[in-house]
Parts: C-alpha cells; sequence; structure tokens
C-alpha cells in the first residue's frame, strides 16, 4: 500500500553526537510507518516511552507533509503552554541538523496563542507562509481578544437594521474605550467610521492608505489583512437572530452622550459587550471551514477525558447526536489527518485509549483522500478493540490468580521437583498428569494468551509504541536502566526489603493516630487529608485549614489542576482530636530534625545523594510538602557543609564555614592562584568545543562562580591542604561523584552537550540560563540575591540554600525554564524539589539520574511522566553506565499505601498493553516470593509488541 | 446431700463451691457427665473432710450438674449445679471473644442479641475465596486494606459510637447494667476487641486512653423504673479508672508525645 505523503528523502535524522545511528534510523522508520498508515487510517497514536525522542519523528512526519502537501498548508502542531518555546527550537534545530541547506531555508515556522493568530497565519501568501504552525493548547477555546475581529463582530449587529446611524456614530466616538483601543483613536481617530461603512475585506486597504498598520509594527506594507479571511467568511454566515442580543445590548448600553457618569456606562457597556461577544466568536469558530493536511497533538493524554476542553475540540456534529457529552468543536472538519504523541495513552484504564482513538472520528471524512479505511469501519475497528482489551484484561487476572495458587508440589517433572519455574514451563507433562492448580495455571495461559493476540491485532494498527532498552546500551548491557526502589526501600538504598512501606512509629506515630480519629470522627468525609498527612504534616494541616475555613482564599494544598475534595466540618470530638493534633504536630522550624517518616526519609536521600555529588528531583504534590522539603533538605546541607569542612580542617564548624567563604573569595581574585588555576583548567576543557570558544569568558565564570561555593568546595576540593592552586583543582576535577564520573567528566560531557545536541539557539539559552543563576551567600548574607521573587513563596532566604530550587504553580514560566536548564549543566541547582509543573515536556536527564516521586499518584502515567524527565536518551545514567534511580517511597497501612499498590496495579496492565513485559499483578508478586514466579517465556510470550519492526504472532 | 454453686471461672477451670448435709456414704466420687473425674472421698478424707469445699472443674464450659456414685449405688445420683450470680458465668462459646465488627454489628442492630448473631454464627468457613466468581479489575478493588491505620480507626470509632450510645441508654437492674459493662458483648468484650486492632503496644495505650475519654463523655438517661444516672455513671467511672493502668503501661514512656497524650487524657477524664 502506498504512503499518505512520502517520506522527504533529504531528511537524514541521524546528527553525529546527537543521536546514535540505531535511535536515529528507528526514528526514521517510525516516520516513514506512520505516513504509510496514514494512507489507510485517519489517524495514529504515537506513543514511544518519554526519552525517546517522538518530537523528532513527528516533525519528521510534518516536515514530509508539508513538502509534499501541493497546496503548501501549513502542518497544525499543538502544543502544551510548557513546550511552546521547546517545539519551534526544535524544528530548527531540526532544519539546521538534519535537511540539506537548500531544503532547511524554505521550512519556516510560526507559533500562535490564539486563535485570530492561527487564522491570520493562514491567511500568509503561500511566499511567505509557515510549513508547521505551533498552536498552543487551549488556543482555540481562548476568549476573543483582537480589536479588529471585535470591530467587524460589531459591524456585523449593525448589519441590515434600520436607523443604525446615530448609534454607529455614538459607537465611533467610544469604539477606544469599548475594545480597549485608545491607540486607534490617537493615531487615527476617523478610522472607526471608515472602517465600519466598508466590508472587512477592505481594511487593510483602507489603513494602508491612512499609513496606519493595524498590528502597530509601523509598516503598513507588509501587515496581513486584519480579520483572517475564515472569520470573514464564517461572519457572512451569521444570520440576524445570531447579532440580536449583541445588538440590543450596544443599543441598550453604549453612552449616547458625556455625562458625569459616562465613565461608569462606558464600563458597563463594555462588560456586556464583552460577553456578547464571546458568544458570537464562539458560534463563528466553529464555523471556520478550514482544510489543512495534518494535525499534530503532542501530550495527547489530555484527550482521554472527552469532557475536557480540549477533546471537545475535534469532536463533530455526528458524534453529539451520539454521545450528548460531547460538543461540537471548531477543529472538526478540518484535518486530512491526525498523529497523537504520548506516552501515557491510557492512565487509569485502557478505556481512556479508546477515548484518544474516538477523536480521529473529527477527520475530514468527506475529502477526496480520505482514509480508505471508511468512517464505518474505524468506529467499528475501535469498538472492536475496547471490547477485546476488556477481555484480555480479565483473562489476565485470571491467570494472576491461577498462576498465585501454584505451589512447589505443582512444579514437578515426573517424579522429581523441577529445578525451576522456567524449566517446568518448558519441559511441562500434558495436562492429564498435571495436578489441578497446575492444569488450571495452564489452561489461564491458554486462554490468556488468545485473548491478548486478539487485543493485540486490534490494538497495532492504532499504536506505534518503542520501548527503551531496559539495560543500559554500550559497554553495560548486563545492567538495568532503571532501579526502583519502593517503600522503605529508600531509608537504606537497597532492594532487599520487598513491598514494606515506611512504618509511623516514635513521635510521628500520635499525629497519624490522631489524624486517623479525627478523619473518623466524619465518616463521610474522602480520606484526602490522610493522603496529605502521609505526604507531610504540613500538607495536612494546611489541607485542614483551608477546608476548615470556608473564607480562606489563600493557595490551593495542591499543585495540580485535579480538583480540590472538600472535607465536611468537624464535629465536637474531632475537634479535640484537631486541637491535641496541633498540640502535637512537631513544627519544622522548632524540630531539631524531620520526625514524619516520609519526609525524614526524602530528606536524609535527598542530602545523602548531594554529599555523593549528585544531582536528584524530588517530586511532591502538595505545595507545603515542596516547602517543607526545601527547608529540612537546605538544613541538612548547610550541616554538612559545615560538619564536613569541620571534620575535614580539624575546626570547629563555625570557624570551618568561614573558612570555606574565604577559600570561595579567592577565586575573585585575579592573581590568586587557585583563580588561575581554574580558568587555566577550564580553557583547556574548552578547547575542544569551538561552538563555545566566542563565550568563552562567560564560561569561565559561570564555572568559577559555582566552584566556589562552600557546597563544591567541601566536596571536590582538598580543603584541608594548606596549599590551594593548580594541585588543589586537579584534584577537584578529578574527584569522582557517586556514579564514578570525575567532575572534568562531567563538565566535558555538558560542553560536548551544548556543541553536539544543541542548536545555537539552545546553546544561547543555556548560556543565558546558567548566567542567570546566582549561586549566592550560602549562609546568611546575601541570601535573597540568590532567588527569584516567585521563588521564596513566604519562606526566608537565610533558610535556604541556592543550590537547592523549589518549582512549583506559584514559579513563573521565565523561572521554571532557567532552572530547567540550568539544572542539566554540572552545578547549581542541585536538587530540584517540583510539582507537577515540571513532571511532562521538561529535559532534566543530562547531569540527573536520581528522583524521588515523593508523593505518589492513583495515575502511573504521573510517575511514568516525572520519571521521564530523567530517563532519556542520552541521560546521564547511560553516560556513567548506572542505573537511573527511581524512589517510591510510601507510609505503611495508610492510604498511601494504598495509592502505591493501587498505581503499581494500573501500572502493570499499562505496562501489558503497551509492550512491556507481563508480569503478574502486585498481590500475587508478594504471595510469590514464597512461591513459582512467572517464567521468561511465558511473559514473552503474552507481552504485546506495538513497535514498527514488530510482526503480528499467530493468535 | 447439699448445694452445689458455681462460683465463677479462670482460664480453662471452673470452680464450683460444694457444701454437705451430714455425712456422705461410704466410697462416694464425683464425676462430669463425660466421666471426668472430680472429686472423690479418699481426696475428701485428706483434705480434712469439710462439710464445705470447692471442686476445680477442667474445661471453659459450666457443668450443669455433677453425676455422683457410691460404694452401695448401684447407679448414679444426679446433682445440679446451681447459679446464683449470673454475671459470674462465662460466655458461651458462640459470644466468646466477639471480634470487633461483629461486636459492633449486635451493639448497633435493633434486633435482640440472637437474632443479630445469627449471620456470625451461621457462617460458613471460607473453601478457597471467590474463586467461581468474575475476575476483579478494579485496582481499588483489589487492594485489601482493612489492617490500614484509617479503616483500623473507623472500626474503632464505629464501636465507640455503639457503645457510647448502648450505655446512655437508660438501665433498669444493676445485673443489667453489669452485662452492659461486662457481658460478652458489653464494653470489656468491646474494649479486648479494640486492643486486639491494635498494631503496636504503643498504639494500644493510645486506644485505650481513647475509649476511657468516650467513656467518660457518655451522659445516662434517666427513665422511670430505671437506675439513676448518677449510679450509672458511677460504675462508668469505676471502669474507666481500671483502664488507666493499662494505658499507661511502659510501652507508651517510650514515646514522649504519646506519654504525655494520655496523661492529658485522664486528667480530661478524671480531672
Amino acid at each position: 500500500m502506498s504512503s499518505w505523503y512520502p517520506y522527504a528523502p533529504q531528511l537524514d535524522l541521524h546528527v553525529k553526537g546527537r543521536i546514535s545511528s540505531e535511535d536515529a534510523q528507528r526514528q526514521m522508520n517510525t516516520a516513514r510507518e506512520i505516513l504509510h498508515r496514514l494512507a489507510e487510517r485517519p489517524g495514529i497514536v504515537l506513543a514511544d516511552e518519554v526519552g525517546m525522542g517522538k518530537t523528532f519523528v513527528a516533525l519528521a512526519v510534518a516536515v514530509s507533509a508539508a513538502l509534499a502537501d501541493t497546496q503548501g498548508r501549513p502542518v497544525v502542531v499543538m502544543v502544551p503552554p510548557a513546550l511552546q518555546e521547546k517545539w519551534p527550537a526544535d524544528f530548527a534545530l531540526l532544519c539546521e541538523k538534519c535537511l540539506p541547506e537548500k531544503l532547511a531555508a524554505r521550512m519556516r515556522s510560526a507559533s500562535a496563542t490564539d486563535a485570530e493568530a492561527f487564522l491570520k497565519l493562514l491567511d500568509d501568501p503561500r511566499r511567505r507562509r509557515s510549513s508547521v504552525i505551533f498552536l498552543t493548547h487551549g488556543a482555540m477555546s481562548r476568549g476573543l481578544s483582537d480589536t479588529w475581529v471585535k470591530l467587524a463582530l460589531i459591524q456585523r449587529a449593525l448589519y441590515r437594521r434600520h436607523k443604525v446611524d446615530g448609534l454607529r456614530t455614538s459607537l465611533c466616538r467610544v469604539m477606544g474605550g469599548l475594545l480597549r483601543a485608545g491607540w486607534v483613536e490617537r493615531k487615527d481617530p476617523d478610522l472607526w467610521s471608515a472602517l465600519l461603512h466598508k466590508p472587512p475585506v477592505d481594511w487593510l486597504e483602507i489603513m494602508r492608505n491612512r499609513g496606519f498598520d493595524p498590528e502597530r509594527r509601523d509598516d503598513p506594507e507588509s501587515a496581513d489583512d486584519p480579520v483572517p479571511r475564515a472569520v470573514v467568511n464564517a461572519l457572512a454566515k451569521l444570520k440576524r437572530q445570531d447579532t440580536d442580543e449583541l445588538f440590543d445590548v450596544l443599543d441598550r448600553t453604549v453612552p449616547r452622550r458625556k455625562s458625569k457618569y459616562f465613565d461608569d456606562h462606558l464600563k458597563e457597556a463594555r462588560k456586556q459587550i464583552t460577553v456578547e461577544l464571546h458568544d458570537i466568536w464562539g458560534r463563528c469558530i466553529e464555523d471556520l471551514r478550514l482544510k489543512l493536511p495534518l494535525l499534530i497533538l503532542d501530550e495527547a493524554h489530555h484527550l482521554k477525558n472527552a469532557n475536557t476542553r480540549l477533546a471537545s475540540l475535534f469532536s463533530t456534529t455526528e458524534a453529539q447526536q451520539d454521545a450528548d457529552h460531547i460538543a461540537s468543536g471548531p477543529l472538526a472538519n478540518v484535518f486530512d489527518r491526525m498523529l497523537f504523541l504520548t506516552a501515557t495513552p491510557f492512565q487509569l484504564g485502557h478505556h481512556e485509549l479508546c477515548s484518544i482513538l474516538d477523536r480521529f472520528d473529527g477527520v475530514r471524512w468527506r475529502a477526496l483522500s480520505a482514509p480508505t479505511i471508511g468512517r464505518q469501519g474505524y468506529a467499528d475497528g475501535v469498538e472492536a478493540l475496547r471490547k477485546s482489551l476488556d477481555q484480555a484484561q480479565q483473562a489476565a487476572v485470571g491467570l494472576d490468580r491461577a498462576w498465585g495458587k501454584l505451589g512447589p508440589d505443582d512444579v514437578r517433572l515426573g517424579d522429581t521437583p523441577a529445578p525451576d519455574a522456567a524449566a517446568w514451563w518448558a519441559n511441562r507433562p500434558p495436562a492429564e498428569h498435571l495436578t489441578a492448580p497446575a492444569r488450571h495455571a495452564v489452561e489461564s495461559y491458554e486462554h490468556t494468551r488468545r485473548r491478548m493476540r486478539s487485543a493485540e491485532d486490534k490494538l497495532r494498527p492504532w499504536v506505534l509504541r518503542h520501548l527503551k532498552a531496559r539495560h543500559l546500551p554500550g559497554e553495560n548491557t548486563d545492567i538495568p536502566r532503571r532501579r526502583r526502589l519502593t517503600g522503605r526501600a529508600i531509608t537504606s538504598d537497597t532492594d532487599g526489603v520487598g513491598n514494606t512501606g515506611l512504618g509511623a512509629t516514635g513521635p510521628a506515630l500520635l499525629p497519624f493516630l490522631l489524624a486517623a480519629r479525627a478523619t473518623a470522627c466524619t465518616p463521610q468525609s474522602r480520606p484526602v487529608f490522610a493522603e496529605g498527612l502521609a505526604s507531610s504534616f504540613e500538607a495536612f494541616w494546611h489541607t485542614r485549614r483551608q477546608n476548615s475555613d470556608p473564607h480562606d482564599a489563600g493557595e490551593s494544598p495542591t499543585d495540580t489542576d485535579e480538583k480540590a475534595a472538600s472535607i465536611p466540618a468537624p464535629d465536637v470530638r474531632a475537634q479535640w482530636y484537631l486541637g491535641q493534633l496541633e498540640r502535637v504536630l512537631p513544627v519544622s522550624q522548632q524540630a531539631t530534625e524531620p520526625t514524619h517518616p516520609k519526609i525524614s526519609a526524602t530528606v536524609r536521600r535527598a542530602i545523602e545523594t548531594w554529599r555523593r555529588g549528585e544531582k536528584m528531583v524530588v517530586f511532591c504534590h502538595y505545595v507545603q510538602t515542596g516547602r517543607v522539603l526545601r527547608r529540612w533538605i537546605s538544613k541538612g546541607i548547610g550541616d554538612a557543609i559545615r560538619n564536613d569542612a569541620a571534620h575535614k580542617m580539624g575546626r570547629e564548624p563555625a570557624d570551618a564555614q568561614q573558612q570555606l567563604e574565604l577559600l570561595g573569595q579567592r577565586f575573585f581574585d585575579e592573581d590568586s592562584p587557585i583563580r588561575r588555576a581554574c580558568d587555566q583548567a577550564i580553557r583547556s576543557l574548552l578547547h575542544a568545543y569551538p561552538l563555545l570558544h566566542g563565550n568563552e569568558r562567560e564560561w569561565l565564570e559561570i564555572v568559577r562562580r559555582n566552584l566556589r561555593t562552600p557546597a563544591f568546595l567541601v566536596r571536590y576540593f582538598p580543603v584541608d591542604q594548606p596549599q590551594f592552586d593548580a594541585d588543589a583543582m586537579a584534584m577537584a576535577l578529578d574527584q569522582p561523584d557517586d556514579s564514578g564520573l570525575t567532575l572534568r567528566q562531567l563538565l566535558n560531557h555538558f560542553f560536548n552537550f551544548l556543541q553536539v545536541r544543541c542548536g545555537e539557539q539552545e546553546r544561547e539559552r543555556y548560556r543565558r540560563a546558567m548566567r542567570s543563576i546566582q549561586t549566592g551567600s550560602h549562609f546568611g548574607r546575601n541570601a535573597t540575591a540568590a532567588f527569584a521573587d516567585d521563588e521564596l513563596q513566604g519562606d526566608r532566604a537565610e533558610e535556604l540554600l541556592p543550590n537547592l530550587r523549589l518549582i512549583n504553580g506559584a514559579t513563573r514560566q521565565e523561572t521554571r525554564q532557567r532552572l530547567m536548564l540550568a539544572f542539566n549543566s554540572p552545578f547549581y541547582p542541585e536538587i530540584l524539589v517540583a510539582s507537577s509543573v515540571m513532571a511532562e515536556g521538561v529535559d532534566l536527564h543530562v547531569s540527573c539520574r536520581q528522583v524521588i516521586h515523593h508523593d505518589l499518584s492513583w495515575n502511573p502515567s504521573t510517575l511514568e511522566q516525572r520519571t521521564g524527565r530523567v530517563d532519556r536518551i542520552g541521560a546521564k545514567g547511560e553516560r556513567c553506565g548506572q542505573p537511573i534511580h527511581v524512589y517510591l517511597p510510601y507510609v505503611a497501612e495508610t492510604q498511601d499505601e494504598k495509592m502505591f499498590r493501587v498505581v503499581t496495579d494500573r501500572e502493570r496492565w499499562f505496562n501489558v498493553v503497551m509492550g512491556e513485559e507481563y508480569a503478574l499483578d502486585v498481590a500475587t508478586t508478594d504471595r510469590l516470593a514464597t512461591q513459582i514466579p512467572l517464567p521468561q517465556a511465558l511473559a514473552d510470550e503474552l507481552a504485546f509488541r506495538l513497535s514498527v519492526a514488530a510482526r503480528p504472532r499467530d493468535a | 446431700m447439699g448445694a452445689a454453686v458455681y462460683r465463677g471461672g479462670e482460664g480453662n477451670t471452673q470452680w464450683i463451691d460444694l457444701s454437705l448435709v451430714g455425712t456422705p456414704p461410704a466410697g462416694w466420687s464425683i464425676t462430669l457427665e463425660d466421666g471426668t473425674s472430680v472429686y472423690d472421698e479418699s481426696v475428701w478424707r485428706a483434705a480434712g473432710s469439710l462439710h464445705a469445699f470447692a471442686v476445680a472443674v477442667p474445661g471453659e464450659r459450666v457443668p450443669s450438674g455433677l453425676e455422683v456414685r457410691w460404694a452401695e449405688a448401684k447407679g448414679s445420683a444426679w446433682w445440679p449445679v446451681n447459679v446464683l450470680d449470673g454475671d459470674r458465668l462465662p460466655p458461651p462459646d458462640e459470644l466468646r471473644d466477639l471480634p470487633l465488627d461483629v461486636l459492633i454489628r449486635v451493639l448497633t442492630s435493633a434486633y435482640p442479641l440472637h437474632l443479630a448473631l445469627r449471620p456470625w454464627i451461621n457462617r460458613k468457613p471460607k473453601h478457597g475465596g471467590n474463586a467461581n466468581n468474575a475476575p476483579v479489575v478494579d485496582p481499588h478493588q483489589r487492594v485489601d486494606v482493612t489492617a490500614f491505620l484509617l479503616q483500623r480507626t473507623r472500626r474503632i470509632s464505629a464501636a465507640l459510637n455503639a457503645l457510647g450510645e448502648q450505655l446512655a441508654r437508660p438501665v433498669a437492674t444493676e445485673q443489667s447494667l453489669q452485662w452492659r459493662l461486662r457481658g460478652p458483648v458489653g464494653v470489656h468484650a468491646v474494649v479486648n476487641a479494640i486492643i486486639k486492632e491494635a498494631a503496636s503496644p504503643e498504639e494500644r495505650s493510645f486506644l485505650l486512653s481513647d475509649i476511657a475519654l468516650e467513656l467518660s463523655r457518655i451522659k445516662p438517661a434517666p427513665a422511670p423504673g430505671c437506675l439513676p444516672p448518677a449510679d450509672v455513671k458511677t460504675q462508668i467511672d469505676q471502669y474507666v479508672r481500671e483502664l488507666e493502668p493499662r494505658a499507661k503501661q511502659a510501652p507508651a514512656d517510650a514515646i514522649p508525645n504519646l506519654a504525655d497524650y494520655v496523661d492529658r487524657v485522664f486528667k480530661e477524664v478524671h480531672p
């Protein structure tokens, strides 16, 4: 079968040093396969695991489609707001590195954050039309903001109405105020009248004739039509009754003459008109009649809920008749094909994956190039998949149960016990010679295998998924890529503790008992605040207070878009327990060390990781938990700096701290030996990276500013030696961290990353970010200088160290980007405490291989997305040949443990469907500690295969 | 021959007070219905031939009577055991050590005891779980949380609520009050069941102080012909005092904030 569009032959994704040839080949093959499948199908889900380069595969498809589209129509890529800079940067990188120069020059991209900007881009003449438009998620749902489109709507409301001259005159007088466009009046007070008397298609000419630039760039000649063509067409279709209400509001509210209440009337008129304009804009935008070749949608798992705003964009009128919960959307019947990107196409259950596939119904089925499968064939296919996955899941649960009942006596070969489960499975006797449990297990396996194959056959055409190797590449193929440490394994850093949680013991016990009693006194409440308690005492207490005071309009306890659960007001008995709880909760400012079991474990692990010279990301859900973690880890690292320095120097901690600061100051003295040695050593390293030479002075300064900090001095430099010179510098550079990489290697890797893997724009972003990171004073003086004003969030800078940063919803996008980029360097920040805002779409992998999921999630994809920040192609783990550590601590016998078990169970089914090795459920696995493990051959046979290379197997 | 009166039991031994009238016939012996020997003339003589003495009956069950034989008799005589104080009777096997959820069901049921207990008594032993049922795929249902702190605490809260309601209701006689306090489905039984729920000695201290707190808050309701509320309250307070030393046993001291809390509770209970 032919492709929908051919893969652009000039496009070569292999960039030496950036990506391996195998990975590049896999990416190109995937892009070809997508184009091939799109001939038959309305859409494909590219569900490669996090960090495998889905962006580049998608851009390869986009470039191929844009180059081949005979009408020169742009491909639209919908991206989350957090990635609205990253996608264009990756596109620029692809053009720069993967396309011939001549072809790259033909490729253009533009970004739009609202519908008006998007429609104007579509109006561009072909010679300067963008090949790819990056449209921010939510752009089409955003309210109307464009002055000229608003004016066109008002004009339409006056269309064919009698006796409106007076109203029109009044409108022209107040239009600047109504549309918040005083600049128009100041430049050309008669423009409103001139425009209102002519159709919008003539407006550009009118403006040009008057020397007026609608885009405010003082260049009327290059301006686009102020009202996009699609809007003009949609306006023409509006009926008189569609604008009745707007007209009525205009007629009633627009002030006709100046009075002392004029400003109030104008304000009221603006308010009401805005409401009406918004309403008409909504109707208008649903009737745009655009025809575009391809939509690429990133983070498509947000479509899983058909009721979300994003999902409603792709539903059609017909779908609305079938499912009344889906509204018709402006992007229905616009695109010929769709490509959805998500590493986690379902989370809570496979029905979500089917819901995502339902969105493909919004393609242009009536186009000449419509998918050959046909609309009915598509709908039948998705429905069959839904049923088949249900049956497969039921069969898998049955297999878990049957296998869990096997005991050593069932695993026999003749009269002797089998040496292991694999040997028994490979040589198992015929059914009539098996014990009843063994026969049941074998029958369950056969049943499950049939169901799995059937579901796989139905899923494969829709979903492409590649998995990262479960072992490290290169010479480390025997080392697992990830090391998962669950429950209390965080305290010992060993795997051998099984699925046991952290215990609430000692002083932590009483708060847990009191909180449980307080919760139990209001049995109708969801145990949500018990979840808060498992996170931190502060999170619990803040959640409690927020809910007990409905007038408290403070911040939300959690930093997600989940709806906060309400907690009923406590009764008298509950009040007693809450009162006691307030009395016994250890307040962090007063306590000497954290008593909360999970806070204590996370803090200790973070400090230990830092001491060993490694970076770490700690994800948490509760705002208060993030803050308290930042305080405790800061305190712990501060103490460690002082005590370790004191130990090395043989001084008192306070004295050692002062000495460290004095040593650090020598890096600022141009004549000091350490300054000269540092500059010389770094210059020597930079020599191998010509693309960094232009900013050599700045890179030297960046390295110097970080190395002189007490945090680096105490770990890397021989601070006990009398000489602080070239030898000390050499020792520091040769000091390895816990991964075995020396500081010299880390610096080389980072410079190499900048030179090879980053395009020019990206390199510049890194340089700017690292320059802006203040390493500050560590102990009091000028501490505030290190933090941006959106970082402290009520905490005192004096209590915080600048190598540890908190990123949550209150952190500005700009600050987040800056910290994210700098975190990829070997320098500050070294520990990030982050909320869900850093859980998707950002790269934190270059210098970090440790992640703690301090707060778990009910949703396995949340955990996977977070872990994916540090587990990507080219991650530090790959370079050092050491596993990526994923800590999943939870407090035993609390809601936290339930969350762990539920999410693990969901994750297991997700992994089965998404091509991971088949594994038994957690409960069975726990029982199997003393029973029969699942043989590898059986697990392999049951796994789904969704990669390009995989071929269907016999059922 | 005399009187046989049930005195009470301790663990696996029940005590019966026997008093003889006149001189017993030669060669006499006393056995249980199943033939187990309880006492005989030789032992009696060795103990001093007293006319009033106690015999120990092995087992948890109180015999309804004793078999008496002597040398000249061809058969045996039935000597019924009298119970003068019903409170001293051990609970029947079915009511012994009821689990907390059953006690809650009994305490909150509008049915009489025997009807409320019927589902528990008639329960069938489980054979292989729900092997024939459809597989459960909902991960929430697949996690057993019954032993988790919050679920344990919810059960305890429910038990304490039920107990409080029962004790607050008017009570007609002293015996009924004792039944409510120390009977097989009374306060004492609930306390024992709650303590079993504790995951650690520290948690047990907390729970005992919690029970004391709940009991101290009970306000017995007055009713004509019933015990005065003050008398009921006195008995409850007496029971609460018995809890205090148990709640303050050593383990709680290992955690200062817990020991302080237990102290605060008992100060609240007995200001």
